[in-house]
């Protein structure tokens, strides 16, 4: 009754006139009543939901902070190279397997019919430059089941050894060349900073990151390791995954960079 | 004693306004973006909490809202609005986007209408298709492609051919349905 009187208040009614006037005022009051204190359920579960949310984080983050505190007591770990075997039992020997010489060579002889690719570079360029520049190619183990990264300070290029050992060479190979091409863009920086402003006048020298890995460069990498793959697809070749890749990159540079941007969204634009 | 249960009751009705206020739509506590680097003045509200990202590309600009991504969720939504410097029509650009979602393996158009985004008459088309969550992954498991909704609404504001688009999970499609809803009634451009 209370709870109607203030009602009847805050829409500013007076005295009570006669017995119809105030069944309606009563009416009226009671709607309001129930829509503001809908109104303050609805804060109160919001409330409830962002601490839930922010509880659940709390608890991953001290997950993930022990997991990694135990691995680094104990081991130097390049960036981003787990040591899967703390978990699941697998053995690892030093930071991965180094691939045999022969396989690398019959691998990176495929890319030399490959062309068409961003910054107007071919498969012999990339065959060459992992030659000339002495970078090796590991097995491993990567964080997250990443596919494939490059290691600067090492400069080795590591591919996820299940991957390797189990998928068609046109899908490894489409790896090496997205690799390759942050490869490219470390040793060359003028050159794709020059071929970016080319390919982007609007964009001014400020506003560019390179040789830093950026959305630009790890959609050109994903579009150089899709024209790798279509061009060394094999009749028989089954990759669903490539076959996915092929499919974003076919929507166009806005869509394929809007999927980028929510698995990479650290990295700046170009 | 009277003096403060009214108190009380005023405080929590006053509550109850500012739910309704629009500020909580959708349990969603909006912030709101304005344009830095577009060649168009945008500005609209946003999930409190979501991460954007603009893009300016050589023949649109866009900008990109996206729940950060969780641990084992496949998945990412997220609502992306593009300004195409393209004289295409709507109905043109509709054409063409149905063109390129078919390359993606089970596509089905949902539906397809006409609908109001503010002063502007939009195409909308809502379709499904299946595609990978998570780039660059080797999941030691065969890869299950993962069913997607996407609702798309395409307008002429001026010289700029305008894209809205929301993308989920199907089953989770309903979600944000709201917030993309609401996030367009506050779409302004500018000059």
């Amino acid at each position: 009754m209370k709870v109607f009187l203030t009602a009847r208040f805050l829409i500013g009614q007076g005295k009570i006139k006669n017995k119809a006037q105030s069944t309606l005022e009563l009416t009226l009051s009671f709607i309001v009543v129930v829509m503001l204190l809908s109104g303050s359920i609805k804060v109160m579960l919001w409330g409830v939901n962002s601490l839930v949310g922010r509880h659940n984080a709390y608890i991953s983050y001290l997950n993930d902070a022990s997991r990694n505190g135990r691995m680094q007591e104990n081991f130097y770990v390049p960036k981003k190279i787990s040591l899967v075997e703390e978990v699941e039992n697998v053995p690892v020997e030093d930071f991965g397997q180094e691939v045999d010489e022969g396989v690398v060579r019959l691998l990176l002889g495929k890319l030399e019919g490959v062309t068409g690719l961003a910054g107007n570079r071919d498969g012999n360029f990339y065959r060459d430059l992992f030659y000339n520049n002495n970078i090796k190619l590991r097995k491993v183990y990567l964080d997250d089941n990443t596919l494939g990264l490059y290691d600067p300070g090492d400069n080795i290029i590591y591919i996820d050894r299940n991957f390797f050992d189990s998928a068609p060479d046109s899908s490894i190979l489409a790896t090496i060349v997205h690799e390759l091409t942050h490869v490219d863009y470390y040793l060359n920086p003028q050159y794709w900073k020059d071929y970016t402003l080319k390919q982007h006048p609007e964009l001014t020298p400020d506003e560019i990151h390179i040789p830093g890995n950026s959305i630009d460069q790890e959609y050109n990498a994903f579009k150089n390791a899709v024209e790798a793959y279509r061009q060394l697809k094999e009749d028989g070749e089954e990759d669903l995954r490539m076959d996915y890749f092929c499919a974003i990159i076919e929507q166009g540079e806005d869509y394929a960079k809007a999927e980028i941007v929510k698995f990479y969204n650290e990295l700046p634009q170009y | 004693m009277l003096r403060q249960l009214n108190s009380f009751i005023f405080l929590i009705l006053v509550i109850g306004a500012i739910g309704h206020l629009g500020c909580l739509r959708d349990n969603v506590l909006y912030k709101n973006f304005q344009s830095v680097n577009a060649p168009i003045k945008v500005s609209m509200a946003y999930p409190d909490g979501w991460g954007f990202n603009e893009d300016k590309g050589k023949d649109y600009w866009q900008v990109v809202f996206y729940e950060p991504r969780k641990k084992n969720v496949v998945f990412n939504p997220a609502i992306v609005v593009t300004f195409y410097s393209r004289p295409d029509t709507p109905s043109k650009a509709k054409e063409q986007l149905i063109r390129n979602r078919m390359k993606f393996d089970e596509f089905e158009v949902l539906n397809m209408g006409r609908r109001k985004v503010n002063a502007f008459l939009a195409e909308q088309i809502v379709f499904t298709y299946k595609t990978v969550g998570r780039l660059y992954i080797y999941d030691p498991k065969p890869v299950l492609p993962i069913k997607v909704k996407e609702k798309v609404l395409l307008f002429r504001a001026g010289e700029w051919l305008v894209s809205a688009r929301y993308e989920n999970v199907f089953k989770d499609f309903s979600r944000f349905e709201g917030v993309f809803s609401y996030l367009l009634t506050t779409l302004k451009i500018g000059s």
